[in-house]
């Protein structure tokens, strides 16, 4: 049976590939679109696109209307503050002191005074920031694989997914999640995150999924770039790219 | 004394002084320029939309007449199309700014019209080379939305300003819909991208 299913996967793995192009310009393109797996991935983006209209979105803007703005402001608060650890570990592991210690000054204080990170009470002396380990092996050079959607989780790569799994081993608050008692505590974090941002970005999102020929593309596109953004953490891009002759 | 200046010593080493002051100063000069049209237009920008008892049509227009002279549409519709720009005639060339000046205008025109209660703060530029710089500048909302930051990409032709691209958080316009109009094209070709963004700029005239 688990054999069968394997060669089944496989094949659907093989069919899915895009087929590689032979003339120079168009190998060109679908180099540099990095999607080998398209069909299967616009596939999962559609499906996605599915759970989205009946059920991400609806539930974000039920947030939005019957959470009050303080509330969301504490909520977003302590998911932010949630991610601390790994954020700093991170931080680390990039050699940005600085940022380390910036990461963990806002930790000890909004933890505690801040009641359990719902209050940001550190101000503004510096932009609050995350960091992932797929931005920690990008930093590192790591390349970022082929570009992949996942099921209820969107547009990735390979080395950003692998840093997705090592996150969870680097974050003291996944730790108990072999005691089902403390589930409730992780999918509520999921969960809550996944609806925290998509109310944030209710506007934007709908605005560019109107607007956008291929939304596919577009997500895939941004991705990308969003990406290398954060690894940059935020420094300008390489004058080279702006070249407009 | 006063002939003492045309010796021919005297002579080279002040336009040689004075060349160097004029090029130093056009240099400088340039970033301050962009920035400065940047911050004009954003003022100008923000005095349409204040104008009490627009009609949809009165703002559609000055939208219109506000893109066109602040925006060097072929410049940003030949690096959208990327390589296949090249393998364009003259008339699917010139079709296609058409087109992609009608679809930049539908996209921001509404998307811009949202925007009230925000500030348009500019504080800073760096330049890209001698006639291109980058002019940073942030829309500041009311909380809890957090600011939005936006790089302009402004390029000097003929002593005018225009901006070539913009760049939000990071995310350069010019770059995705190159993506996007890279992957149509590859499916159907350039036939099949006019044809996209023509059926697109309908579905707006609609108002859908």
């Amino acid at each position: 049976m688990i054999v069968r299913l394997f060669f089944l996967g496989a094949a659907a793995f093989l069919t899915a590939c895009a087929s590689v192009p032979t003339d120079p310009v168009a190998r060109a393109a679908y180099d540099e679109a990095n999607d080998p797996l398209e069909p299967l991935n616009r596939a999962v983006f559609a499906f996605n696109m599915e759970v989205d209209r009946y059920v991400l979105e609806p539930v974000a803007r039920g947030y939005r209307n019957t959470v009050p703005t303080g509330g969301r402001v504490a909520i977003r608060n302590f998911l932010h503050n949630l991610r601390a650890p790994v954020t700093f570990a991170n931080d680390l592991l990039q050699g940005e002191v600085r940022r380390a210690a910036e990461t963990s000054w806002d930790f000890v204080f909004n933890s505690t005074i801040g009641i359990l990170g719902f209050f940001d009470v550190t101000g503004d002396d510096w932009e609050p920031h995350e960091e992932d380990l797929g931005q920690t092996l990008g930093a590192w050079g790591v390349k970022e694989g082929p570009y992949l959607v996942l099921p209820f989780h969107g547009p990735t790569n390979v080395r950003d997914t692998a840093g997705m799994f090592g996150d969870r081993t680097l974050d003291p608050f996944e730790h108990g999640i072999d005691n089902p008692e403390d589930t409730w505590f992780f999918t509520g974090r999921t969960v809550g995150g996944a609806v925290e941002a998509r109310e944030r970005t209710l506007d934007e999102f709908n605005d560019l999924r109107r607007t956008s020929l291929d939304f596919y593309v577009t997500a895939r596109s941004l991705y990308r770039q969003a990406r290398d953004n954060q690894i940059r953490n935020g420094a300008p891009a390489p004058f080279g790219d702006f070249n407009f002759e | 004394m006063r002939t003492s200046l045309f010796q021919p010593a005297r002579l080279l080493a002040a336009a040689l002084v004075a060349s160097l002051g004029l090029t130093s100063v056009a240099a400088l000069a340039a970033p301050k320029d962009a920035e400065n049209f940047v911050r004009e237009r954003g003022a100008e920008a923000i005095a349409v939309l204040s104008k009490p008892g627009l009609t949809d049509q009165e703002y559609a227009r000055e939208f219109v007449a506000f893109v066109d002279r602040s925006f060097d549409a072929p410049a940003m519709a030949q690096f959208a199309l990327g390589v296949y720009w090249r393998q364009a005639t003259e008339p699917q060339r010139a079709e296609f700014v058409k087109l992609y000046r009608d679809y930049f205008i539908n996209t921001y025109s509404q998307r811009f019209r949202q925007f009230s209660g925000e500030r348009f703060d500019v504080h800073g530029v760096r330049a890209v080379n001698a006639t291109e710089n980058l002019v940073q500048s942030r829309i500041v909302r009311p909380a809890p939305a957090q600011p939005i930051n936006i790089e302009w990409h402004v390029r000097e032709a003929a002593g005018q300003q225009r901006v070539v691209d913009l760049i939000i958080e990071g995310l350069r316009l010019g770059i995705t819909l190159r993506d996007e109009f890279s992957a149509i094209v590859q499916q159907g070709g350039l036939d099949a991208l006019f044809k996209a963004l023509r059926d697109k700029n309908l579905t707006f005239n609609r108002g859908a």
